[in-house]
């Protein structure tokens, strides 16, 4: 049984999971159904060092650059509507193979064109953010973040962290002003 | 108060524990239906009794009743715990009659009272900047969460209007019902003729009748049918007015209004000073030069009496109570809209407010014009907002002791302070959600 977190609450993965290897991220969403402007919403990894802050942009993980350059982390692609079963958006990291400097990945969900078309999380129901193991595909932890959800346009789901030679998971559901652009920027991405 | 904006959400728990709130709407710039959805788990209507509106204004149990609260013309009252456990989530939606489309809404909002109306706590203010073609919308919704209540403002709707969101919400569609009220008059063929009539006998008016027919389209009231009276002040200040032909072409700015509304082309006109004046009604075989004629045999008096004029134009549309009182509504087919046009107040308060009192159950609005400062003035200067020249109008504007609200009030410094369009959208600010309120009560 998957562990379900609320907000800002965490989870050792690597007691959950002792052969942990490789972690699926799985993000979810269900737009409400209406006649305006479709939803598109995007996931996206940062590789942060122990300062909070990318090393350089190939650390910054999203539908224009689906794999960092050490293979550890991959997105699996833009899934543009949110209609349809099981996870909208799926990240994979090999936590064999992050750099020993990257401390934690940061997991952030934006609206793409959010101003123009008027949307915020508030308005997007179910979503979600789980993390399973690659083997077996068990789930080993989930945090369901709609009744978080703010009235902005990208949001932080969650992290993977070390804690010493573990990880962990932390539910982190923080919403974050104007989009993808200024929470990659905050990140040191494109400094 | 809290503003809430698309997409927030609000626990109610430490709030309204009870689960008794009040929830108040309006909107302006078309006339609109309000509806309640009891949707159970997955999000589908409950039970055809759990679509609340105004031909059926309670759902069984009790939880939710139709109404207006707290000054505005609609709303619903909630008694959340009432609700049968099924019922997960509450919506309240909204949709528009005829062919308007959600992005004709000037402002409008979706008020939260306690229990009994007594304390506003939060607020979520749309307007149609936020939309597009949109014809229906869920405005918010009520959901339980953890063992309460929740709201959350939504904002989002459906081009297909109302018949789509039922649909979402997994009812019928019954062609019959739902809650197409006053929307669905007959077309008018006979519209057409009447343009060619207008380009033909009234040419300089086309543009005008063209431009109301802008304003009330985006009003939903393309194919309304109205009588319109113009009822203007003689009192000896408006000399220079009428001197100067502003009154002339005010009127015919009415008159154009009047072709839309009715095909006889002409406007009832009443005149008032100390006494009261029906001359001859202004038309399109008359309307050039009409006001410097009528004011040439009716010359400026020395008094103003709005009370009187009131009195007159009751007496004249619904002579079965002789402009006297009337105690129960009184029906008609088509509604009066009449335009009331003055500089000064009236040495006659208390008759105007028993004349208004008593119209509220009679098929007429009232939409008053101040000529000179007010705080409604579309002149910002401190000055207007100090000493307004119609603080009577303006409480007339809010009169208690009325059936409906059946008046409103703008005031301008000059009657062409407004170019046509501001000045058609300005005159149907208030009246569709009157004409609204009438049919309920049984007035139209």
């Amino acid at each position: 049984m998957a562990i379900s977190l609320q907000k800002g609450g965490n989870v050792n993965l690597s007691k959950e999971a002792p052969s942990l290897k490789k972690l699926i991220i799985g993000l979810g969403w269900d737009p409400r159904a209406t006649d305006g402007a479709t939803f598109d919403l995007d996931g996206s990894a940062f590789l942060l060092k122990a300062d909070g802050k990318a090393r350089g942009d190939s650390d910054f993980i999203f539908y224009n650059n689906l794999k960092s350059t050490d293979g550890s982390v991959t997105h699996m692609g833009d899934n543009t509507t949110g209609v349809g079963e099981g996870d909208d958006e799926k990240i994979t990291i090999d936590l064999s193979m992050v750099p020993a400097e990257i401390e934690k990945i940061t997991i952030g969900v934006t609206i793409h064109d959010a101003e123009t078309r008027k949307q915020n999380f508030g308005m997007v129901g179910k979503a979600y953010i789980r993390c399973l193991d690659a083997n077996g595909e068990k789930e080993l932890a989930r945090y369901d973040l709609s009744e978080d959800s703010s009235t902005e346009t990208a949001m932080v789901f969650g992290e993977i962290y070390r804690a010493g030679a573990e990880w962990k998971f932390k539910a982190v559901g923080q919403g974050f002003a104007g989009g993808l652009a200024p929470l990659a920027r905050s990140f040191g991405i494109g400094a | 108060m809290t503003q809430l904006a698309k997409g927030q959400r609000l626990s109610l728990r430490d709030i309204v524990p009870t689960g008794a709130l009040q929830v108040g709407l309006a909107a302006q710039g078309l006339p609109l239906d309000f509806a309640c959805f009891g949707l159970d788990s997955v999000g589908k209507l409950f039970n055809d009794d759990y679509m609340t509106f105004f031909n059926q204004p309670r759902t069984p149990c009790g939880a939710v009743q139709a109404g207006g609260v707290a000054g505005d013309a609609d709303g619903f009252a909630f008694q959340l715990h009432k609700l049968p456990a099924l019922v997960e989530r509450v919506v309240i939606v909204v949709s528009a009659g005829g062919a308007g489309v959600m992005s004709h809404i000037r402002a409008g909002h979706l008020k939260l009272l306690e229990s009994e109306g007594e304390r506003e706590f939060a607020r979520f203010e749309f307007a149609g900047s936020d939309f597009s073609a949109e014809q229906a919308l869920m405005l918010g919704e009520f959901y339980r969460k953890d063992g309460g209540w929740r709201f959350m403002a939504v904002g989002q709707g459906f081009n297909g209007g109302l018949d789509a969101l039922v649909r979402h919400f997994g009812g019928t569609v019954d062609e019959k019902t739902p809650m197409s009220q006053a929307s669905s008059q007959p077309a008018r063929p006979d519209k057409i003729s009447f343009e060619k009539r207008v380009e033909r006998e009234a040419p300089r008016l086309v543009n005008l009748v063209k431009q109301a027919g802008v304003s009330l389209e985006k009003a939903g009231l393309s194919n309304h049918r109205a009588k319109v009276c113009l009822c203007l002040d003689i009192s000896g200040s408006m000399g220079g007015l009428y001197r100067k032909g502003l009154v002339q072409s005010f009127a015919e700015r009415i008159l154009a209004l009047a072709c839309q509304f009715d095909d006889d082309g002409e406007i009832d006109v009443f005149l008032f000073g100390q006494q009261v004046h029906q001359p001859a009604p202004m038309s399109l075989s008359n309307w050039d030069g009409y006001i410097p004629q009528v004011i040439a045999r009716h010359p400026l008096e020395s008094d103003t009496r709005y009370g009187r004029a009131m009195e007159a134009i009751r007496q004249f549309y619904f002579p079965d109570a002789s402009g006297g009182a009337r105690t129960s509504p009184h029906k008609a087919t088509q509604p009066v809209y009449v335009m009331f046009v003055t500089d000064g107040s009236t040495t006659d308060k208390a008759v105007t407010e028993k004349q208004l009192r008593w119209s509220s159950m009679e098929p007429i609005f009232w939409q008053f014009m101040g000529i000179g400062k007010g705080r409604k003035s579309k002149s910002k200067l401190l000055s207007a907002f100090l000493n307004s020249d119609f603080p009577f109008l303006e409480s007339l504007d809010e009169l208690p002791g009325r059936l409906i609200d059946n008046a409103n009030y703008f005031s301008v410094g000059s009657p062409d302070e407004h170019t046509d369009d501001a000045l058609y959208d300005l005159l149907m600010t208030e009246y569709p959600a009157w004409l609204k309120l009438a049919a309920q009560h049984s007035l139209l």
